[in-house]
């Protein structure tokens, strides 16, 4: 249960193989990533947002907006996560996590192209000026290969954080 | 290079709920207009930002892939092409037999746009190839939404 204020701030990256900031266009950026780790969320690279707060106790919503192409067939499932100042902030590691459960998981041919939308919210308790660095994490379950923005094709993928006033 | 953004408080909020609407994948690799999903502002900020949210769901009866995008004032936010498009890349690429998919968007638009300019928004459809893919499905009640938060340039 959470309740906040109005928008103060908005952050966003946009990240991918394209040639301008709408995607019309490829463009072999190299940001794309494969995720082999098995059952253990890992950072995205190239989705680091950085900033500083801009009120006390504000309040965060999160929204991803990911591209993920499994690339090995075998239905294991994948899934999405936060990590805030270093510390990662949803998802569990391990045989009893979550790193499955959003996509791909089921019988054989559910591997393949998913849009996967991760949101959460979150209040950290920050002072107003405050240093934040928060990133995206993929994980996976078995031999899945995760592919971010699979390579070759204009795939990009999208990381937004809203910084809202408490209540 | 990876494109980041930052902005202030929403100045304004338009939101688009269309109940009955579908889209047919009519040519390979290509991006066509979902009827209905349309939306108009006119901008209340100099150097505002826009954020765009959307939702469509469909059926499809193969494996070779759907997208979702959005179209600004004319522009396809996505890439029409058939060597390194990115129209199969969101939902049922690799399926091996038919399923139903849904597809969520979020995305900043930095637009560039004057104050008191008009914006038009509306959504697309792209698919791989034409097989019997479509946004929503004839005879079964459905609903898309798109919105649209402009957002104060950031101080």
């Amino acid at each position: 249960m959470a309740s906040c204020g109005k928008l103060v701030k908005v952050y966003g990256k946009r990240w991918g193989n394209i040639s301008d900031a709408l995607g019309t266009g490829y463009s072999a950026l190299g940001e794309h990533q494969t995720i082999t780790a098995n059952q253990t969320y890992v950072d995205l690279s190239s989705s680091t947002i950085s900033f500083t707060t801009s009120v006390t106790n504000s309040v965060f919503l999160l929204q991803a907006d990911l591209n993920v192409y499994l690339a090995t067939d075998n239905g294991n499932g994948t899934g999405a996560a936060f990590k805030w100042n270093g510390t990662r902030i949803c998802g569990t590691d391990g045989g009893s996590g979550d790193t499955w459960q959003r996509m791909g998981h089921g019988s054989t041919g559910n591997g393949g192209a998913w849009n996967v939308v991760r949101k959460l919210v979150y209040s950290p308790g920050l002072a107003a000026g405050s240093s934040v660095s928060a990133n995206v994490m993929v994980g996976q379950w078995g031999s899945n290969n995760s592919v971010i923005n699979y390579p070759g094709y204009s795939n990009y993928s999208d990381f937004i954080i809203m910084e809202f006033e408490p209540t | 290079m990876a494109y980041t953004y930052s902005a202030g408080s929403a100045l304004q909020v338009i939101h688009n709920n269309v109940s009955v609407a579908t889209a047919y994948g009519s040519t390979a690799y290509t991006y066509v207009d979902i009827p209905g999903t349309s939306i108009s502002l006119t901008t209340k900020g100099t150097g505002s930002l826009i954020h765009l949210q959307c939702y469509v769901n469909g059926w499809g009866s193969s494996g070779n892939g759907v997208n979702i995008a959005f179209k600004l004032n004319g522009v396809v936010a996505g890439n029409s092409s058939s060597s390194n498009g990115d129209t199969w890349c969101r939902a049922i690429n690799g399926a091996t037999a038919g399923r139903s998919w849904n597809v969520g968007r979020s995305m900043l638009w930095q637009h560039g746009l004057s104050l008191g300019s008009p914006a038009t928004i509306s959504l697309m459809m792209g698919t791989w190839s034409t097989a019997g893919v479509s946004a929503g499905w004839s005879s079964y009640q459905t609903y898309f939404h798109v919105t649209a938060t402009e957002l104060a340039a950031s101080s």
